[in-house]
């Protein structure tokens, strides 16, 4: 059967090819499946000495440490840590708000050229994820979230899996509201303890509904990341002329004089990300507020370096 | 307020220019889509409050701009004080008829410090620059001396005009109105404001006077066709006295005495002040110079005050030898009024007083003629004769003081019209008439008419001392120099004749029928006497002191017109007579039209009469009529009052285009003080960023 051809215009190869040597880590040990490069909760069979615990019946006799029973004159097992890999989960909000985007001015970035939307920037940077994850061994999971769960891929470390996960970024669009706190609730539910959950939206909800989102996933032991994106206009409200705001998730219009209530959008829009900062800060959640004129290059080596400069925090 | 380029209000609907563009503004909206309508709502929930005030302030403030500066190039006028029609607000023009009445007495020439601008000068001059400046088509002055109206070219003729000049004669704000209303009704005005400048004194408007009844009813007739403006330089306490400090001086009285070796003139005056403090302090005095100038000589004499009332009585004048006839006048220092400063006087040898007594009874001649012949003074000569009607015609006429007429009044309509004609030239001439009702019931009713006047018939008087009321303040029956009445209530009348037409009743018998009468005439005096010296008539040969103060009155005054010298007050002389004198001293500036209005001393040219005229005593007095009195004579009638002082410099009407610049200004910094951006609470809400835990 003939399919038609992809046009993969989210992945840059060379911005993989620079982000390749750069390790996706987790920053809390993982439930992985298999052996991996990411610390596991348990005790495994690694090179890396772990603890001494003594001995109780029924232990392996192979692991108990000879030299300290004879300085000591007890019976002592000495546990190695375990590395596995990690389930990475990423959600990509496709409500109608993400399907907002202007042309960026500071961007270098040749595709950037051209009106560049928050759903084309969140296929960008979960394309490198998904890539870097499956690189390394690891599994990655997608699921589209508007109106509720509109697309789920489990998360497999099949290599082949990765197409798919494209596949599925590329159909996206962007439609109908966002549903996006029953969603993560729903996510936390649903997958299994310890895994990476990576969600790119611009989280236009109320924060105080997100921290219960956010403390739920954690409850769950999952390592939550965010990825706020958000155009330049929405931040600088720059309008000249009067406007009439038409709500793209289907909401009622607002006529608006710019010129009249920039300066209480200006304070809103503060008091939302001060709010939202309060919380992740509160729940641990690592976050990361993305401009869309800004290279996603550069926003994903940040989320990168930080991650493995962070590596084993508990 | 009014507008002198009012066509520019023709633009104010440019002041909606910006409401419009606003709409425009509201219309040429771009739609766009939007994510962040979270932040959307929330800043518009915002906005309803305050944010939307400033939003109406500012356009408010840009119209206010617009319609200011349309307002000032309009040129406004504030005319509040004297108010304004609707329609001459937005037409721009003044009234079309105006007309100023025009108070010239001695009084307005009185200023606030003695050496600026007087009530007059003041009054004038604001009147013709609030002219000048508010137009109108027509202007009629009506000053007091005249009172007659005369048209005007130009508001700025009332600044040269003689006319409105100061005078010496008191104005007669009834008789002012009075030719208003003629003129207004014989010219058939229409929109008409009647500009009146007075300092309200209570001699020149004469609150009490009827004709003030028909003339408010007459101008309410004409509804708000006639507006009144009154610019009134009272300057009164509320008691109605001047807190001014200004004195007056008057000669009472200026005789001559003939000597065998000298002749002197002997001078009784008074200087009075009229400020309530000079009445708070009787018992300080205060010393007077008085300049008295006679002739060519000059002599200053200490007047002392008490109480504010100085009396110099009986000053000796000694003159040269050879002069009894001449004239002079005194002064005091300069103060607030300069008008009553100086006071005139004349004096010359007085006539031979002669009486010609016209009766058929013995008795009433006897009595008549000793009457007129015993004379109060001294010095003074008085004759009379006796004869019959019959010998009318031989009287010589030139130098007869008084006629006292016992018989039938002359009908003009028969044989006696010659008698008739020739008692009317002498009263003409000066001279003084007292009839008394002839004998006989029948003869009396077929007695003739002399100045509209006509025996009846006698009638008894049963009560016969019954003389109910008499006038003792003025003419034959007032109180004496002392203040001592007349016994005219012990007269006893027993019988009396009627009298038929209009007359001024002087003493008046209980059944209110006339005992004394006087006809009004343009100069002399006409009395008509309702009963005889007869004992059988009346008790006035008995008590003779009436009789003999009458008659020695009317002779006095009747010596009078004969007279090289007399004493006028301005005002009274004929204007046109007055004209031909030649002026001997006085004001040299004035016109010689207006002679009889100024203060001086005069010649005429043909008869080589001295005469001096003066401002009335009335002049002296500072009452004012009050407020009240003011607004109940202006009762329903279109009527602003501005009170304004002497020497004032603040205009009447001013143009106001400054205040609207200003307001335009303040506008203008106002809308530029809101529309200035708010300080942005979020700065850096534009930058990414992020953190993690």
């Amino acid at each position: 059967m003939w399919t038609p051809q992809k046009s993969r215009d989210f992945i840059d190869p060379s911005v993989l090819a620079s982000l390749a040597g750069m390790p996706l880590m987790a920053r809390r040990p993982m439930r992985g499946t298999v052996s991996g490069r990411h610390t596991s909760p348990t005790r495994g069979s690694s090179v890396e000495f772990a603890q001494y615990r003594k001995y109780v019946p029924g232990d392996d006799l192979r692991r108990l440490d000879w030299r300290a029973h004879g300085r000591s004159d007890r019976y002592y097992v000495k546990e190695f840590e375990a590395d596995t890999n990690l389930r990475c989960c990423l959600v990509v909000d496709t409500s109608g708000s993400m399907e907002f985007g202007t042309v960026p001015e500071k961007s270098n970035d040749v595709l950037s050229k051209k009106v560049i939307t928050k759903l084309q920037y969140a296929r960008r940077i979960a394309a490198a994820i998904g890539y870097l994850a499956v690189g390394q061994g690891d599994a990655v999971g997608l699921s589209c979230a508007a109106e509720g769960i509109v697309k789920h891929l489990p998360a497999l470390r099949n290599p082949s899996h990765l197409r798919a996960i494209f596949d599925a970024l590329e159909e996206i669009k962007g439609v109908g509201q966002t549903h996006l706190v029953e969603v993560l609730h729903e996510i936390a539910e649903t997958t299994r303890q310890g895994a990476m959950i990576i969600v790119m939206s611009d989280f236009f909800v109320d924060p105080n509904e997100l921290r219960a989102c956010f403390e739920h996933l954690r409850f769950r032991k999952h390592d939550l990341s965010l990825f706020h994106l958000l155009d330049p206009m929405e931040l600088n409200f720059s309008f000249g002329r009067p406007t009439r705001f038409l709500d793209m998730e289907g909401g009622t219009a607002i006529f608006a004089e710019p010129s009249e209530i920039a300066d209480r959008y200006q304070q809103a829009l503060k008091e939302y990300l001060d709010n939202l900062n309060d919380i992740v800060k509160q729940t641990g959640v690592d976050y990361h507020r993305v401009s869309l004129d800004e290279p996603y290059q550069e926003v994903l080596t940040r989320f990168l370096t930080r991650r493995a400069t962070a590596r084993g925090v508990r | 307020m009014n507008f002198l380029q009012p066509w520019m209000l023709a633009a104010l609907p440019l002041a909606l220019i910006p409401i419009i563009i606003h709409l425009i503004n509201q219309r040429r909206y771009q739609s766009t889509q939007w994510a962040a309508m979270m932040f959307l709502l929330s800043a518009n929930r915002m906005n309803r409050g305050y944010a939307r005030i400033r939003q109406w302030l500012i356009l408010a403030l840009r119209t206010l701009v617009i319609a200011a500066l349309i307002f000032a190039i309009g040129r406004p006028i504030a005319s509040g004080v004297l108010g304004g029609s609707v329609a001459g607000a937005f037409t721009g023009r003044g009234p079309a008829n105006t007309i100023v009445l025009l108070d010239r007495s001695p009084s307005m020439q009185s200023s606030s410090d003695g050496t600026s601008r007087t009530k007059l000068e003041t009054g004038v001059s604001q009147i013709a620059e609030a002219l000048q400046t508010i137009g109108t088509e027509r202007l009629v002055l009506i000053e007091s001396n005249a009172a007659t109206p005369r048209e005007l070219d130009a508001p700025a003729d009332l600044l040269d005009l003689p006319e409105a000049g100061p005078s010496d004669a008191s104005a007669d704000l009834p008789t002012m109105l009075l030719a208003a209303l003629d003129h207004i009704n014989a010219n058939q005005l229409g929109q008409t404001e009647v500009w009146i400048c007075s300092d309200l004194r209570a001699h020149d408007w004469r609150a009490d006077d009827g004709r003030w009844t028909s003339l408010r009813d007459a101008f309410v007739e004409f509804g708000r066709r006639i507006r009144f403006r009154l610019l009134a330089f009272s300057e009164v306490s509320s008691e109605g006295i001047s807190n001014t400090v200004n004195l007056s001086v008057r000669v009472e009285e200026a005789m001559l005495e003939v000597g065998e070796e000298e002749s002197a003139v002997v001078l009784s005056l008074k200087i009075d002040g009229d400020a309530e403090s000079m009445n708070d302090s009787e018992s300080v005095s205060q010393t007077v110079p008085l300049t008295l100038s006679l002739d060519e000589s000059r002599s200053v004499v200490d007047v002392e005050l008490r109480g504010g009332v100085g009396e110099l009585t009986g000053h000796r004048v000694v003159l040269p030898r050879g002069v009894t006839r001449g004239h002079g006048s005194v002064s005091i220092p300069a103060d607030l009024n300069p008008a009553d400063n100086d006071f005139y006087f004349t004096f010359d040898v007085p006539p031979a007083r002669r009486t010609v007594v016209v009766t058929e009874d013995e008795e009433v001649g006897r009595v008549l003629k000793l009457a007129a012949e015993i004379t109060p003074d001294e010095s003074l000569k008085s004759v009379a004769e006796v004869v019959s009607p019959r010998e009318v015609n031989g009287i010589s006429w030139e130098d007869v003081s008084l006629l006292l007429w016992h018989a039938g009044l002359p009908d003009t309509a028969t044989s006696d019209a010659s008698t008739a004609k020739m008692i009317r030239a002498f009263v003409n001439r000066g001279g003084r008439v007292v009839f008394f009702p002839p004998e006989g019931g029948s003869r009396l009713s077929t007695s003739g008419e002399l100045f509209a006047m006509r025996w009846t018939t006698w009638n008894d008087q049963p009560d016969e001392n019954a003389i109910r009321s008499w006038r003792g303040d003025a003419d034959l029956l007032a109180a004496t120099m002392a203040g001592t009445s007349l016994p005219v209530g012990r007269l006893r009348v027993q019988r009396y004749a009627g009298l038929e037409g209009e007359a001024t009743s002087l003493a008046t018998l209980a059944d209110g029928k006339p005992l004394l009468s006087r006809v009004a005439t343009p100069r002399g005096g006409v009395y008509f006497c309702s009963t005889t010296p007869l004992a059988t008539d009346s008790s006035l040969a008995a008590d003779g002191v009436v009789l003999y103060v009458m008659i020695q009155r009317a002779l006095s005054d009747g010596a009078k017109s004969l007279g090289n010298t007399s004493n006028l007050e301005a005002g009274v002389a004929n204007p046109a007579a007055a004209s031909k004198w030649q002026r001997l001293s006085g004001r040299s500036e004035a016109l010689s039209s207006e002679n009889a209005f100024v203060a001086g001393v005069f010649e005429q040219r043909d008869e080589g009469r001295l005469i001096a005229i003066n401002r009335s005593e009335p002049e002296d007095a500072a009452t004012t009529v009050s407020d009240s009195q003011v607004d109940a004579l202006f009762q329903g009638v279109p009527f602003v009052r501005v009170d304004r002082e002497a020497g004032s410099g603040s205009s009447l009407v001013e143009e106001v285009w400054r205040a609207f610049l200003i307001v335009m200004l303040i506008a203008m910094i106002g809308e530029a003080w809101l529309c200035l951006p708010r300080q942005r609470p979020v700065e850096n809400a534009g930058l990414p960023g992020g953190v993690s835990a």
